[in-house]
């Protein structure tokens, strides 16, 4: 007993000494600089001096701040199921396809391989008060319309979301479809399953585990959508698109530090709940 | 035991990793430094009196130097030499120059001479209806006879090319230059070229003759040749990549001279000035040496351009050159090795563009504060792509990081964020030193008082201005819908004439925000739609007059931006239309007297016109446009220096220089009003000759306004009350979307809500 108590402390140290350079790295570039910001959340902006929880009430009044929330959570709601339904339809369609499939599925991935400066370019020239699309509705006699200027600007958003993120999913899907045994659809189809049965009784379970990796990685990748975003419509687009990265981003311009480390807290508090419900949701099933 | 050793390695190596992260935070080892010793200091040599426009600067043969110097109020040419520059003795020409036997043609009169004292004088006449120019020549040898020569450049008669410089090399020879600058060795006896040096077909920007060569800069090499022989010189890839580097993209200088001046060196090398300094390359050397750093002197001043320069024997320049284009100064260079190589303090200036008037500030700073280094910043050079946002992010860091810059020239800035953020110190008390002795236009100085103090304060502003037939500017100027409906209502008296000229939607909104945008700021900071909606209906109304029988103007399109104050001193090229009958309004903003010049020069040029000027005023307030805002960075830790670089950029001596930019500085206005203009004492500044729609050409003569006009110009300056909207986050979508408007490419509803929203969330922020 004593031994065994030995030997586990041991190891327990041999495995902090190895993660020690990277805790280092972290500490010294998130996490140290995360605690100044939790501290200047209850700071002034340059004079540094305590203001108490003045600057979340200032925040959380601010109808800027509030509209970005408002379009930031519409927008992943909208897109991270979209994207998980969409991504998961296509990784099955491509196993069912074998070999074929296999190399379809490479296909996916050259959005992500596009230079965000180069998806810029085609949405301005897709997108464009005189771009592509109205060029081709204009030719059909259909109304044009300004797309990043309007409503519209959030789906065109939402579009190039999906675009961009659905081949790293559908990946992801397939590596999680790789891990379940055939056998076990050959039983059940033995038994009599359908295919629907197969996929809601079989498939759908043991594809819990990722489908957690998957909602959280979607869900971290819809904050990446605000650099095209921002490179399209600049500080201020359309307010059916104006994410909270444009609100911090523009309140960096303006030197609102205050606010901003305000803001980064309460987001951090609210993305932090979401996955701790997200795991405890399906955390059972994980295990 | 090999697990042992493995452990050991895989320690060594995570302990490695952990060391070599923690380096990249460790301070570099200081060592003592050492200051380096050693800099040409910057000294102005009293002309000789009477000594005005210098027309020439030589060392001769003997040591002696040689100053050539027009008095500019009885128009003679005097001659001056000395051994070093400190005593000017008065030498005698030849031949009397001043007889007018060398104008028979009653022209303006040019002289240079050669080292061994023979003269070149060319006689340029002017064509009274066109203002093309034609030479004579006169050649004085040595013993002072006076020869005519007659000198034909490839083009004299078909494209009216003329020699524009005279050169002499070591020995005498003589060189002219042509508008192309292309340079031609003469024969003294027949006027004849006997050598063409080119540029290879590429356009020479400057050309020069130093010592035994002939220099050619074109915009990709400098081409140099044996001024005897002619045969070219192999080229030398540093020094073309330095001059070439110096130069920039400036074909000249302020005043008309060449960017960069040549002169040599005793052992065969160069030695050129400009702008950045002096730079000393040897021939066949690897390295082109900064000598002297432009920026501690007064060579970087933009309004001071070389006209000649020539080392001494002790190792000291002289330098002359034209301040203004035409006070002639001469300075000298003197090495001084107790004086350290960069001066001891560092005052670090931060603007987001380059501006002429902040140059200016900074080189007389620079001149009064030798110990002082004044780094000056530009966060959107128009070079590597950063925008106006990517500017301010990064300065913004360096503040919050304790290394932001001393001083903040705020224009396009967030200055009331900077405000309330307390990030700027109380500038009253030397806004206040200033007003005591100069005085100053408060409605300007105070256009950003915050409590009762003042953070920012503009140096300098430009004013929405209209000149047109007094009715207008009497009765319908005074808010945009009446503008409009006169406007209208000349355009239907008269459909074919035109009666705002020719500008683009993006030019005619700019114009007429500066002029309205003061009116929409609500008491409680937000921006009054409706003011918004007008805005744009009255300038749409304005604008179909312009295109309304003017198909090409919906193509015309011009390299106005918005984003760059240089451009907005806009009124004299509208004037300019006046002037040639395209339109009969001119609208436009004044940013300096020297335009105001034209605003009242078009008023003597037309008298049957009636042309009348005033303050377009967009509705109840008098608009200004701030420029150059400056403010101290509270984190500075040289707050009595960076008061003083404030007060020399409110003050006086910089406003009075360069165009005379409209200042905040009342000293600096009564001074330009006071001081003679023209560079031969007179008030006349220059003619131009301007080609009309029907190709005919006007000219058009620009006189100093008459004492009336600028009381009435400070009359207006003084009325003047709100600042107008500067915020670019309010400037850009009413641009963006306002052009789209009067594109016809949406709706005014659509266009206002997309501005509102856009506006709002910038304001809700």
């Amino acid at each position: 007993m004593c031994v065994y108590n030995s030997n586990k402390r041991k190891n327990t140290f041999h495995g902090l000494f190895f993660i020690l350079p990277s805790m280092v790295g972290v500490s010294v570039f998130i996490l140290i600089p995360y605690l100044d910001v939790v501290r200047r959340s209850f700071a002034g902006a340059v004079s540094q001096t305590f203001t108490g929880v003045q600057n979340y009430i200032t925040v959380l009044t601010n109808p800027a701040f509030r509209l970005a929330c408002k379009n930031t959570v519409r927008f992943a709601a909208v897109c991270i199921p979209l994207l998980i339904v969409l991504s998961l339809a296509i990784a099955v369609f491509l196993q069912r396809q074998g070999p074929w499939g296999q190399r379809l599925k490479s296909v996916y991935l050259i959005p992500m391989a596009i230079p965000a400066a180069s998806v810029v370019l085609i949405w301005k020239l897709v997108f464009d008060r005189h771009g592509l699309l109205n060029g081709i509705l204009s030719g059909l006699h259909v109304n044009t319309m300004d797309w990043m200027n309007t409503g519209a600007a959030f789906w065109v958003l939402v579009f190039s979301y999906i675009w961009k993120n659905l081949g790293y999913d559908v990946i992801l899907w397939i590596a999680g479809l790789g891990t379940i045994s055939e056998n076990i659809y050959e039983a059940a189809r033995v038994d009599g399953a359908g295919e629907w049965n197969l996929f809601l009784r079989i498939t759908m379970p043991n594809l819990l585990p990722s489908l957690y990796t998957i909602s959280v990685l979607s869900f971290l990748n819809s904050f990446k959508v605000f650099r095209e975003a921002y490179l399209v419509a600049g500080d201020y687009p359309n307010d059916s698109m104006y994410l909270l990265q444009h609100l911090y981003n523009n309140w960096f311009r303006d030197l609102s530090m205050d606010k901003m480390a305000a803001g980064a807290v309460l987001m951090t508090v609210v993305v932090s709940l979401l996955v701790l419900l997200l795991e405890k949701a399906w955390g059972k099933d994980i295990e | 035991m090999k697990i042992n050793a493995k452990k050991w390695m895989a320690g060594v190596m995570a302990g490695a990793m952990v060391v070599m992260t923690l380096s990249g935070c460790s301070k570099t080892a200081e060592g003592k430094k050492e200051t380096a010793m050693g800099r040409y200091m910057e000294e102005e040599i009293n002309l000789p009196d009477g000594a005005g426009y210098l027309a020439d600067l030589q060392k001769k043969s003997d040591g002696t130097l040689r100053l050539t110097s027009m008095d500019t109020n009885s128009m003679t040419y005097t001659i001056y030499s000395s051994d070093d520059g400190k005593d000017w003795k008065q030498e005698e020409f030849p031949m009397d120059v001043n007889s007018g036997a060398l104008q028979p043609n009653g022209g303006d009169l040019y002289l240079n001479m050669s080292p061994n004292g023979e003269i070149m004088a060319r006689e340029v006449c002017y064509d009274d209806s066109t203002m093309a120019a034609s030479n004579f020549y006169h050649f004085i040898g040595m013993d002072g006879t006076l020869t005519d020569l007659t000198i034909h450049v490839p083009g004299k008669e078909t494209e009216g090319n003329e020699i524009n410089g005279v050169l002499f090399s070591k020995n005498g020879t003589l060189y002219v230059t042509d508008y192309h600058n292309i340079l031609y060795k003469i024969d003294k006896a027949t006027g004849e070229i006997a050598e063409t040096f080119d540029g290879g077909g590429e356009e020479i920007r400057v050309s020069a003759v130093v010592g035994n060569q002939c220099i050619l800069v074109t915009d990709s090499q400098v081409l140099r040749y044996d001024s005897e022989s002619g045969e070219q010189i192999k080229s030398d890839k540093v020094l073309t990549d330095q001059v070439l580097q110096s130069m920039g993209e400036r074909s000249d200088s302020y005043g008309g001279l060449p960017v960069i001046s040549f002169t040599e060196d005793k052992d065969g090398g160069l030695f050129y000035g400009c702008s950045d300094g002096v730079y000393y390359h040897a021939d066949g050397g690897s390295v082109c040496e900064q000598i002297i750093d432009g920026e501690l002197t007064s060579l970087a001043s933009p309004t001071f351009g070389i006209s000649k320069m020539i080392q001494l024997d002790d190792g000291s320049f002289l330098i002359a050159g034209l301040e203004n284009g035409e006070t002639s100064k001469l300075l000298r260079y003197t090495y001084d090795a107790k004086t350290p190589t960069v001066p001891d303090q560092e005052l670090k200036v931060y603007s987001l563009e380059d501006q002429s008037f902040l140059r200016q500030a900074i080189s007389l700073f620079q001149k009064n504060h030798p110990d002082t280094y004044i780094n000056l910043e530009i966060g959107v050079t128009g070079e590597d792509g950063v925008t106006r946002e990517d500017a301010l992010r990064t300065l913004n860091t360096d503040i919050l990081a304790g290394k932001g810059p001393d001083v903040l020239i705020m224009d396009g800035m967030p200055i009331n964020s900077y405000i309330q953020k307390n990030m700027l110190l109380d500038i009253t008390n030397v806004v206040k030193k200033i007003k005591k002795s100069d005085g100053m236009l408060e409605s300007v100085t105070d256009a950003y008082k915050t409590d009762g103090k003042l953070y920012a304060v503009p140096a300098k502003f430009y004013v929405p201005m209209i000149e047109g037939d007094g009715d207008t500017v009497t009765n319908f100027a005074g808010n945009l819908k009446n503008l409009a409906d006169r406007v209208e209502a000349l355009k239907a008296e008269n459909p074919q004439q035109s009666v705002l000229l020719r500008m683009s939607a993006e030019e005619l909104l700019c114009e007429l925000f500066y002029a309205d945008s003061a009116n929409w700021v609500q008491k409680d900071g937000s921006i009054s739609e409706d003011k918004v909606r007008d805005f744009l209906t009255q300038t749409d109304r304005l604008y179909k007059t312009i295109v309304q029988n003017d198909a090409e103007n919906s193509e015309y399109t011009s390299n106005y931006s918005t984003e760059m104050s240089n451009t907005r001193d806009t009124i004299a090229r509208y004037i300019m239309g006046l002037v040639t009958g395209e339109g009969k309004i001119g609208i436009g903003n004044l940013g300096s007297i020297m335009n105001f010049a034209t605003v009242t020069s078009a008023q003597e040029k037309m008298p049957e016109a009636g042309l009348q000027y005033g303050l377009l005023d967009g509705g109840e307030k008098k608009s200004f446009v701030p420029s150059v805002i400056v403010g101290i960075n509270s984190g500075t830790k040289q707050e009595k220096l960076a008061a003083s670089f404030v007060e020399t950029v409110l003050g006086g001596e910089t406003g009075t220089q360069g165009d005379y930019l409209l200042s905040a500085n009342k000293k600096a206005l009564d001074t330009v009003k006071e001081m003679p203009w023209g560079a031969n004492g007179t008030d006349e500044i220059g003619g131009m000759a301007i080609s009309s729609e029907d190709g005919t050409m006007v000219e058009f003569l620009i006189k100093k306004p008459s004492k009336e006009d600028m009381g009435s110009l400070t009359s207006m300056l003084e009325s003047l009350d709100s600042p107008c909207i500067n915020d670019a986050a309010i400037v850009d979508p009413v641009m963006e979307q306002g052009t789209a408007y009067l594109d016809g490419e949406q709706s005014l509803e659509d266009t206002v809500t997309n501005i509102m929203q856009k506006i709002n969330l910038y304001l809700n922020e």
